[in-house]
């Protein structure tokens, strides 16, 4: 008849929560050095800071890693007085997560590189960047061994932010034992080559695409771009070129520029016209981008970066070798993708002179040796261009000078980021021009009354977006 | 009509009842029984599909993984990858640390949930309908946007970089996931139990330990798988809680395979992989006997 | 509101009052703190900051600026809002109930005294296992509308199938066709709830002379509809909420095609970090999910039986 909880079994439970409790916090790590104090919004930095460690949040994954502890180590090695805590996280969207929670916290590292989607400029834009114009000068740092292309993305407003640590031009890819069986000769190494144009590609092309039974069985080419870059090809551009200067997406010129629509619909033939092509379908373009069919041996052309190049390096079936991307045709300057990647410095920071000193270090050449170019990439330094070139002749036997060289000439022709070098592209992009262009490797609609269609919801979002 | 009043170690009916049960059945019902193994392994074959591609990828040279069309046996069989990809990164020991925080996550939850689920299940308190529903909506609220709250909180609490903010919520009833299936479950008990009890002088906590725990535990099982797959396949706490390497568990640990460049050695991460999804699987095999017909009548008759 | 009380009633407690219903209410409170604790620790500040953020612009980055219903007002003109409402309930609609059968029909599959049962349970749980990237690239291979096998094996008897993921048409019934895959979580439940009804329940049906399908309706139903209500509702919540499977595999495309209002949610959250959007779409989406829910209960009252009681 009693409902009660005698006193004995309150007692017993309580004891079983708190002896739990003591269990689950027994269990945990202690907590690490905290560094800085919570709460802290980064206001003016304090006079020095000194000796305060210096975090970095760096992208791991397959041994990525290894490259940045190996250069911190040298830099700790030289630097006894300045520590830096190694922070790392997957690279893209999960890089980004924690960068954000991080500042949102008040606690952000002082040095990052976010690789992906959204580059500094975004942190620029909401006054989180640290200039870096008055350090230079102090330190008299020459600035001129940078890539220029790297260079025109390091300002904002002006203001040099941030300073470039890698390379990644993309190249054509293409199967030389393929060709070889068509009766064809290698493709040219040489970016000026007028007679390498995006017709010639088409003709070699269909020359090697082969078909059984109504289905295609090897393609000529792989499908060149299948988001925005496919507008480049014939030289035109979705935005204005100040656009990479202030890095804020104002104005939408797509629609109404010729060389663009044409250079997406081109794109679109060698899907679903000339059928040289395999659709992203076909082509199963996974997230993680797996160049199944190029080194299956059914692909004779292919539009890659050089971060592929350490996979093809394992393809024993079939020659390969790199080439100079076509030319647009009618002599136009071409446009092509090259990514770069920056370090760039959290303003209000404790140790800045610490910080200061160690994004220096990592974009000298005694660091860049090491990453990126051990990595893989190239370095954002011209002078480390023949060393890139020797350690990669080392690890590409089957590669020309020449074509080695394609790789190394390839960033002076090419163009830059959207995404990593503007505010807002991102947004745009995701939300209305990657749904256009998938809907133009559809092939059901031409790419002009797409790109027409979808124009109005671009410019929405660009006003929607463009004041930061 | 006398039933065993012993609970079955095995997943079938004692062995009398099951003999004379099929004896008892036509062979309208065994043909049944055929008809259902053969369905059962129809489905048991479409499902094993990933695990064999896993498999058959985690024993290939690196080229081969991604040609196309799929060649489902290796050119040749690379047992070397499972040694090499647990030493690729330091495997073993985020392993250690997924097992570490896993064990104490599903000790809360099993405890904590039963607690709270019992409670909503067998007390009668004004409100209390209203408290239920509000059970249910923290369901409904996506984590997304309480993510940046929770991380302020965990931060001022100084639980950063550390294992507190994986485990402790657990402790807290766990998910409403959880209380929820219990309290499922308790309400499918008969209340004469409790009241029986109660004339013998058990106390609630009594009624809860020595009567409704013992006859749940299916579904107290049920928790205990999921409360440990939760932990176990959780990547989104250790990603923003967790800033030292040192501390990753394996959903961490397993992005450390992919790479940038493309390159990412996909034969050690499904080895890896493959290796991960051990400890759920024997959990999840092991407490098969939990799931015990007719322990609910143990008691009530006579 | 009657669905709201009728909720949580469990039949046949004989009601007490004065001290002892005194007692009871502070045991309740004592073996429900773990979760009040935790719901005042927890969640109930981040929850109410996530109310306050709903209103603000917040770029997580910065501080959040007080900008009152605009996020709502926005919500109602974007129609990637509206697509992707449109697709998540197709979806459920579709996945939902389908979902449901099949889980309940294993589960009974599986309680039949078919021989190796322990195996055959761990491989339908397979799925919830190994999550992620094995299973999506399985599931893109099987789906390629031209190296997949059921585009290969629809051609062998003369039918041109369909571009599946790559389809705006029929990448939604891909998905549902894909979350069949994942019926070893509710199936588990339901095996559960099955070892909970007592034998002899059916071996009293049979000595009246019962039929499998009488004994299915009259005793397996009603003894487990305690445990259907809750796949039911924890569908419809889980089915609201997919996000994963379509960030892998398609990330919304072709064309917004499969833009789940959970992937939506989390490009404005993760991606683009306009956290104050996307607190507005996830209180949309928690009043919707509770609609719902509600509802779930006040339909199904009538035949969910509780409280085990032995007589009819």
């Amino acid at each position: 008849m009693s409902n009660k909880i005698s006193r004995r079994t309150f007692l017993k439970m309580a004891n079983v929560v708190a002896g739990a409790g003591a269990l689950v916090l027994a269990g945990c790590k202690p907590p690490s050095q905290a560094t800085t104090a919570p709460g802290v919004t980064p206001t003016t930095p304090p006079a020095q800071g000194a000796g305060a460690p210096v975090p970095a949040l760096l992208r791991s994954g397959s041994g990525e890693e290894d490259y940045f502890n190996k250069t911190i180590d040298l830099f700790e090695k030289e630097n006894p007085d300045i520590k830096i805590s190694r922070i790392f996280a997957p690279g893209g969207d999960d890089y980004i997560t924690k960068l954000d929670l991080m500042i949102a916290s008040g606690d952000p590292p002082a040095i990052y590189a976010p690789f992906s989607t959204r580059g500094y400029r975004y942190y620029a834009a909401k006054g989180l960047s640290q200039e870096l114009d008055s350090f230079v000068a102090a330190d008299k740092m020459d600035l001129s061994d940078f890539h220029p292309d790297g260079m025109k993305g390091c300002h904002w407003q002006g203001k040099l932010m941030a300073l470039p640590l890698d390379l990644w031009p993309h190249v054509i890819f293409y199967n030389k034992s393929m060709f070889k069986a068509a009766g064809l000769p290698d493709l040219t190494t040489d970016w000026n080559d007028a007679n390498w144009n995006t017709d010639a590609y088409l003709e070699i092309a269909q020359k090697l695409t082969k078909t059984e039974n109504g289905q295609t069985t090897v393609f000529g080419s792989n499908y060149y771009f299948n988001y925005w870059a496919a507008g480049w090809t014939f030289g035109g551009d979705w935005f204005p070129m100040d656009t990479y200067e202030t890095g804020i997406v104002a104005e939408f010129t797509g629609d109404k520029d010729e060389k663009t629509i044409n250079a997406v619909q081109w794109d679109a033939d060698l899907m679903n016209k000339y059928k040289v092509a395999p659709t992203p379908a076909q082509a199963q373009s996974v997230q993680a981008g797996l160049p199944q069919l190029f080194m299956s041996n059914k692909v004779g052309m292919h539009m890659g970066n050089i971060g592929e190049l350490s996979t093809y390096a394992k393809i024993t079936d079939f020659e390969w070798g790199v080439a100079a991307a076509p030319n647009p045709p009618g002599g136009v300057k071409r446009h092509l993708h090259v990514w770069i990647d920056f370090w760039s410095m959290i303003k209000g920071v404790k140790n800045l002179d610490g910080s200061w000193k160690f994004m220096k270090f990592m974009v000298s050449p005694e660091a860049q040796k090491i990453y990126p170019i051990e990595f893989g990439p190239q370095s954002s330094l011209l002078s480390l261009g023949q060393y890139w070139l020797d350690i990669q002749k080392k690890l590409m036997p089957n590669l020309t000078d020449a074509e080695l060289k394609t790789l190394t000439e390839g960033p002076k022709y090419e163009q830059i980021d959207l995404e990593n070098w503007t505010v807002n592209f991102s947004q745009i992009n995701a939300q209305a021009l990657q749904p256009a262009m998938d809907e133009c490797w559809l092939g059901e609609k031409p790419a002009k009354d797409i790109i027409n269609g979808v124009a109005p919801k671009i410019r929405d979002l660009i006003n929607q977006t463009k004041n930061v | 009509m006398q039933e065993s009043a012993t609970a079955q170690s095995d997943s079938l009916p004692a062995p009398q009842e099951h003999i004379l049960w099929w004896k008892r059945k036509s062979i309208g019902r065994r043909i049944r029984l055929v008809v259902a193994t053969i369905l059962i392994l129809i489905g048991a074959f479409a499902l094993m599909v990933p695990l064999a591609w896993m498999i058959s990828t985690s024993l290939k040279a690196d080229g081969e993984v991604f040609l196309v069309p799929i060649r489902w046996i290796p050119k040749k069989i690379l047992w070397s990858n499972f040694p090499a990809a647990i030493t690729f990164i330091p495997f073993l020991h985020y392993y250690l640390n997924s097992i570490k925080v896993a064990i104490l996550v599903v000790l809360g939850a099993v405890l904590s949930a039963s607690l709270v689920a019992f409670a909503f299940a067998r007390l009668r308190v004004p409100g209390k309908n209203i408290m239920f529903v509000i059970l249910l909506s923290t369901l409904m609220l996506p984590q997304e946007v309480t993510l940046v709250p929770v991380y302020l909180l965990f931060k001022t609490l100084g639980w950063l970089d550390s294992y507190r903010p994986l485990i402790v919520p657990y402790w807290f009833g766990g998910s409403a996931f959880y209380i929820f299936l219990l309290r499922q479950f308790f309400m499918t008990l008969p209340t004469e139990l409790d009241d029986a009890a109660k004339i013998d002088g058990a106390t609630l906590f009594d009624i809860y330990w020595r009567i409704v725990l013992p006859l749940s535990k299916p579904a107290l099982a049920t928790v205990a798988i999921f409360s440990f797959f939760d932990s176990w396949n959780d990547f989104r706490s250790p990603l923003i809680y967790l800033n030292t390497t040192d501390l990753y568990t394996i959903p961490m640990a397993l992005r450390l395979y992919m790479s940038a460049l493309a390159n990412t050695h996909w034969n050690y991460l499904m080895a890896a992989t493959l290796l991960s999804v051990i400890p759920p699987l024997v959990i999840f095999f092991t407490s098969q006997r939990y799931f015990v017909q007719g322990a609910v009548l143990t008691g009530l008759k006579g | 509101m009657t669905a709201v009380q009728n909720l949580a009633k469990p039949k046949g407690i004989p009601r007490r009052r004065g001290k002892l219903l005194i007692r009871e209410y502070i045991a309740f409170y004592l073996f429900a703190s773990p979760w009040l604790l935790g719901l005042l620790f927890f969640v109930l500040g981040p929850t109410i900051a996530s109310l306050v953020l709903s209103m603000t612009d917040y770029p997580v980055i910065v501080a959040p600026k007080w900008i009152g219903l605009s996020n709502f007002v926005a919500m109602s003109h974007d129609d990637l809002v509206w697509q992707s409402l449109k697709v998540t309930s197709l979806y459920s609609l579709g996945a939902v109930p389908l979902g449901l059968i099949f889980a309940f029909l294993v589960a009974l599959l599986m309680n039949q005294g078919v021989r190796g049962v322990r195996v055959y349970r761990t491989i339908y749980y397979l799925p919830a296992v190994i999550t992620g990237v094995p299973v999506a690239l399985v599931w893109m291979w099987v789906l390629n509308p031209d190296f997949g096998l059921v585009n290969n094996a629809l051609r062998l008897i003369g039918i041109v199938g369909p571009k599946w993921l790559f389809s705006r048409v029929w990448v939604i019934p891909a998905f549902i066709v894909m979350s069949l895959w994942n019926i070893g979580a509710p199936m588990v439940i339901f095996l559960a709830g099955l070892q909970g009804i007592p034998v002899h329940l059916y071996e009293a049906a049979e000595i009246d002379g019962a039929t499998a399908w009488v004994k299915f309706w009259n005793v397996t139903v009603p003894m487990m509809s305690p445990v259907i209500l809750f796949n039911l509702v924890m569908g419809v919540i889980g089915s609201f909420q997919t996000f994963t499977p379509a960030f892998i595999m398609t990330n919304g495309g072709p064309a917004n095609g499969s833009l789940f209002y959970g992937l939506f949610l989390y490009d404005n959250a993760f991606r683009w970090f306009k956290m104050g959007y996307a607190s507005a779409l996830a209180w949309l989406m928690f009043l919707i999910i509770l609609v719902m829910t509600l509802l779930v209960f006040r339909l199904t009252n009538r035949w969910v039986y509780y409280g085990g009681s032995i007589q009819e």
